[in-house]
């Protein structure tokens, strides 16, 4: 379990601009929302967050596949698996890092909402993002799979 | 001695998209035995690399088998007790010293042991100033060097090294040779695969050569280096005519003669009144060697497409 977590914790560290842009967005969003007439409408602002809540699935499985193929693009996945790391395990790693990242964007979600002044429905548009973002990291995890032999 | 890496028959092919296959390794085998330097030769392409590619289980061969440390090939458990450095280093972006405790705690080492060793073997490949260096700023030998340290950093009882030395200073190579010896002397195993053929003479009892996916020539390094058929024969007192090539250095005639002509030429040299000083088997080097095995035509199975 422990070359998992830290497999996890490197590829947080590796993503770790990409993810501080993504909640830079949801931050900007929330300020805009606080700003604007939007945050009284309702409707609006859960259609606008549920859209901003799909992007963590293209996050997980963008980061997800590129993070495989650039540690095979350049070689540093040799370092890694030629320790006495599985495929399985290296894989894990990753799609434990990508549900970190995520759940680090999920989280600031709901909480940007609350600020927003829109309470009530942080649950219901918390949810999708986990839901969402538990169908990518499936995705991830196949399409991981299948690059990930070395030949 | 007991075997620690073994090829049997091993064959790996490559397809392409449009079904094209290529085959790299042509029923390679091969077996290197416990505690000793195993030197792997062959020109671009052989097939070098995809057998240390095979053997850490990073891809699984076509055909055969093979065994690493006795267990079958990519069995992780045993990558525990091995240390690899691959050819082209690549690491993650960060400090040499977290760097080096992260590839040794993902192997299983216990944190206060991870900590203590990183240091330890950053010092030995002489990066003990750059510890706390970013490894994106070192230059390609200093990376090498960290590649090194990750490799040795949970003591492994089997070192492969892919060209471990290709980019290092004169200064460092030595101190690599040195480190490599010392574990040899520690009872360590070392496949190392390299290009540089001088490094290779000094350090390793056995070498072998691919080409062209197949094995072409496994031998001890002294023996194959002594394998010449020419004998010199260092005489004094003898007059130069008669022995055809011969040349007088320092008072001394110097002859080389094929090995079957070395008892009647020394005989020619008593009769002649001379005094034989030495005979000496002529080396070769293993560049010679290598230059007279790749010129062969290689095994037309194992190479292009099928």
């Amino acid at each position: 379990m422990k070359p998992v977590v830290l497999i996890a914790v490197n590829f947080v560290r590796e993503q770790r601009w990409p993810i501080l842009v993504m909640l830079l967005w949801v931050l900007l969003l929330a300020f805009l929302g606080l700003s604007t007439e939007a945050a009284r409408q309702r409707d609006d602002l859960l259609f606008v967050f549920k859209q901003v809540a799909v992007y963590v699935v293209a996050f997980s499985v963008f980061f997800g596949s590129s993070a495989i193929y650039n540690d095979r693009r350049s070689r540093r996945i040799l370092s890694v698996l030629s320790k006495s790391v599985p495929r399985q395990g290296y894989l894990s790693g990753l799609v434990l890092g990508i549900t970190i990242a995520s759940a680090i964007y999920c989280f600031a979600l709901p909480d940007r909402q609350l600020d927003s002044g829109a309470v009530g429905f942080p649950s219901l548009a918390g949810l999708v993002p986990y839901d969402l973002s538990v169908s990518g990291l499936h995705a991830g995890w196949n399409r991981g799979a299948a690059v990930l032999d070395l030949s | 001695m007991s075997c620690v890496l073994e090829f049997s028959r091993v064959t790996k092919e490559y397809r392409s998209l449009l079904g094209r296959r290529f085959r790299a390794l042509d029923s390679f085998t091969l077996q290197v035995q416990a505690g000793e330097i195993f030197g792997f030769l062959g020109p671009n392409g052989a097939g070098k690399t995809t057998a240390i590619h095979l053997a850490m289980g990073f891809m699984r061969p076509t055909g055969g088998y093979g065994r690493l440390l006795g267990e079958p090939f990519g069995h992780a458990a045993t990558r525990r007790r091995v240390g690899f450095l691959p050819e082209n280093v690549a690491l993650y972006p960060r400090r040499a010293e977290q760097l080096v405790r992260f590839y040794g705690a993902i192997n299983g080492m216990d944190s206060s042991h991870v900590d203590k060793r990183a240091g330890q073997v950053l010092e030995m490949v002489g990066l003990h100033d750059d510890v706390r260096r970013n490894v994106s700023r070192f230059s390609r030998g200093m990376l090498q060097r960290v590649g090194l340290a990750q490799a040795l950093v949970n003591d492994p009882e089997l070192l492969i090294l892919d060209e471990p030395t290709s980019a290092l200073d004169p200064v460092a190579r030595v101190r690599v040779r040195e480190l490599l010896i010392e574990s040899r002397a520690a009872g360590k195993t070392i496949f190392l695969s390299s290009h540089l053929l001088s490094e290779i003479e000094l350090l390793c009892d056995r070498v072998a050569m691919l080409h062209r996916g197949r094995l072409v020539r496994l031998e001890k390094t002294s023996e194959l280096l002594q394998a010449s058929e020419q004998i010199e024969i260092v005489a004094r007192k003898v007059a130069q005519d008669g022995f055809a090539g011969a040349t007088v250095r320092e008072g001394t005639l110097r002859i080389v003669v094929p090995a079957d002509c070395q008892r009647a030429t020394v005989e020619r040299i008593w009769n002649a009144g001379g005094e034989v000083i030495s005979i000496i088997p002529q080396r070769r080097s293993l560049e010679e060697i290598f230059l007279e095995v790749i010129a062969e035509p290689g095994p037309g199975s194992a190479q292009g497409d099928q």
